[in-house]
């Protein structure tokens, strides 16, 4: 029953992310009918294409034929390209993904290993140092972030390159040397907070009775951090970097465009630039769609790291 | 402190010697590190348990005994404590040796230990399984199949039914009694020469309670392990326990054997546990409570530390702390006015 429950409520968010997201584009400022005419602004070609695009419909019956083709996957043709909006951004998705898991793999290995590093010498100098560089990574702007590691890396020392993409299929090693600035740019902040949540849980299970049961059984130290301690200490950051993959996946607009990566930030960016209201549709949509599914993933994730979850026990 | 390899082969010829006992406690003393200042909170405690024997320490809640048990396996935190001793050797092992190298060989192999909290004391996230069998690969170097073999029928022998299947269950799946039949089970899975059991049974039901103390019983009967047991519950001294340690704020006012002690106690405290005490009060009727509370580590007191709840308390009671000097044969006590005379408050 839970499972059910939490069935429908994806499909109710869903619901109103659809509507949401199809209100969005009667917000924005302009005509559309008179941007897509371009020159030849007469009545007869505004008529015309609103007629073709279903302008000329109430808003509730858009919005039915507008979520009947995007339940089948037809989210509508781009304005600009003149080619269908789901192609356009299954093509680009790839390209984010990478970026935002690499991005991932970068902070959890980062922000994990430091935070468990912290707790185990809390309070002591290494402690301290590795604190000060989580505020660094909270605090360093992604763009200036950026732009330094382009001027440094690339610029001065040339070792690797500033933008441009390769995609993994053509040729792996060129892929990641692309992609390692711009996932350690996009991960740098998530690190941070991964780190403070690795940190402050794995004290807390650190001082637990279970720890000490296992100190009285002789168990060696670093046994205790790694088998008993960490595992309890990452349900709850395993929540946290479920949603924050979310983010980074969303939050890739900003690194694609300084690294000019061809991913669906950039898109999006220029769609909104080109008032190509399908695309902006189809990939807010699919974001937020991403982001409930990878929400569930986190819940699904729970189970394997704590038994207790398993058959609704305490 | 010079024993190291010499020890150790000293002691393999000193086995034969019945005196050795298995844990000697030579004056304990342990210091918490607060913000104020150092609080000694265990002072100059002195015991030793034979082969096979069971001690037990006997006190109010916050009196030391606790503390002094983490001390002697290094289970207090070593940033916020200080402890000092003239020696804390178990068969002839110096405990407090620096790095700790004998102490990690020897928890868990050679002293098993029970905890107090059933509920908290097991990892949550393995099976009860994986927690026994753990503690046999790695001190006995079992393979998986081996030690999952040995871990089954340790739950077995523990009285936990179907432990073929219950073994791949999680903690959560126990209750508080069966959890610390599991606790029990890991203890005891090396064969450990010394049991320590922390007040093993005061988080659990009282029905419950008297299993444990006969699970522990039996098991003690058949392995010859050596048990250190903390309780507050006098009954179960009676029942099980060869020797009582009485301690009260951080230090030992009276060591004396079983019989001796319900018989004849010799210092007042010990006397107001027993008449605080349901089985040991004269009149059934009504318990006597002891009047005032534990001192906290911190308050100063010059003399002896139970004077300001004492009946018997004379002047000198207050000025100098009372050594804890021999009264009878095998019993000590640390009172200005043992043996007493009850008749005479």
């Amino acid at each position: 029953m839970p499972f059910l429950s939490r069935l429908a409520g994806i499909v109710a968010t869903l619901f109103l992310l659809s509507i949401v997201v199809f209100c969005l584009q009667l917000l924005l400022p302009g005509d559309i009918a008179s941007i897509l005419a371009g020159e030849d602004r007469s009545p007869e070609t505004l008529a015309a294409i609103s007629e073709r695009f279903g302008l000329d419909q109430p808003i509730p019956v858009q919005y039915v034929r507008w979520l009947g083709n995007a339940l089948q996957g037809d989210l509508g043709m781009s304005m600009r390209f003149n080619q269908p909006v789901s192609t356009l951004v299954l093509s680009k998705l790839p390209v984010t993904f990478q970026l935002a898991t690499m991005a991932l793999i970068f902070a959890i290995l980062i922000g994990v290993t430091s935070g468990i590093i912290a707790a185990v010498f809390a309070g002591t100098a290494i402690d301290q140092t590795l604190g000060v560089f989580s505020i660094l990574g909270f605090s360093i702007p992604n763009f200036w972030l950026g732009i330094l590691l382009i001027m440094v890396v690339s610029v001065q020392w040339g070792l690797l390159p500033a933008s441009g993409y390769v995609s993994p299929f053509v040729d792996p090693w060129q892929s990641f040397r692309t992609m390692l600035m711009p996932a350690f740019v996009l991960g740098s902040q998530l690190a941070a907070v991964l780190m403070r949540h690795t940190r402050s849980a794995m004290i807390e299970v650190l001082h637990s009775d279970y720890v000490r049961t296992a100190h009285a059984k002789g168990m060696p130290r670093w046994r205790i951090i790694i088998k008993h301690a960490l595992r309890n200490a990452l349900v709850p950051v395993v929540t946290l970097g479920a949603l924050e993959f979310g983010q980074l996946l969303g939050g890739s607009v900003l690194t694609e465009w300084i690294f000019t990566i061809p991913g669906i930030g950039k898109l999006l960016v220029d769609a909104v630039f080109n008032r190509d209201y399908p695309i902006v549709q189809a990939v807010v949509l699919c974001s937020g769609a991403i982001y409930i599914t990878l929400n569930l993933l986190a819940d699904i994730a729970y189970v394997f790291l704590d038994p207790r979850t398993r058959r609704g026990a305490t | 402190m010079d024993d190291t390899v010499a020890d150790e082969t000293a002691r393999g010829d000193m086995t034969g010697i019945a005196s050795e006992p298995v844990l000697r406690v030579d004056g304990l003393s342990v210091e918490f590190l607060t913000d104020p200042g150092p609080t000694r909170v265990v002072s100059d405690v002195s015991f030793a348990i034979g082969e096979g024997e069971t001690l037990s320490l006997v006190g109010e809640s916050g009196c030391g005994k606790s503390v002094t048990v983490m001390a002697i396996l290094g289970l207090l935190e070593a940033r916020r404590s200080r402890i000092a001793a003239r020696a804390v050797r178990f068969q002839g092992r110096d405990l407090l040796a620096p790095g700790g190298k004998a102490l990690r060989s020897v928890r868990g192999r050679g002293i098993g230990m029970i905890f107090q909290e059933p509920m908290t004391s097991l990892n949550p996230t393995m099976t009860v399984g994986e927690q026994i069998a753990e503690v046999l690969r790695f001190h006995l170097k079992l393979d998986r199949k081996a030690a999952r073999a040995r871990a089954i029928a340790l739950l077995d022998r523990v009285r936990i039914p179907r432990a073929a299947e219950r073994i791949d269950d999680y903690p959560f799946a126990f209750s508080g009694g069966m959890r610390q039949r599991v606790m029990i089970a890991m203890a005891l899975a090396c064969s450990p020469a010394l049991l320590i059991a922390d007040e093993p049974t005061t988080a659990l039901d009282v029905t419950v309670q008297a299993e444990i103390f006969d699970l522990l019983r039996e098991l003690q009967r058949e392995t010859k392990t050596a048990l250190l047991l903390i309780t507050h519950d006098l009954g179960a001294v009676a029942e099980m326990a060869d020797e009582v340690v009485v301690m009260y704020a951080g230090r030992i006012v009276e060591r004396s054997p079983i019989a001796e002690l319900f018989v004849r106690p010799e210092h007042p405290y010990t006397i107001g546990l027993l008449g605080a005490s349901p089985e040991w009060q004269s009149d059934k009727r009504r318990l006597t409570p002891i009047r005032g509370r534990v001192p906290l580590p911190g308050d100063r007191l010059d003399g002896c530390r139970f004077a300001p709840r004492c009946p018997f308390v004379v002047d000198r009671c207050n000025s100098e702390i009372p050594p804890l000097a021999e009264i009878g044969p095998l019993h000590e006590a640390a009172c200005w006015r043992a043996p007493l005379d009850p008749d005479q408050p």
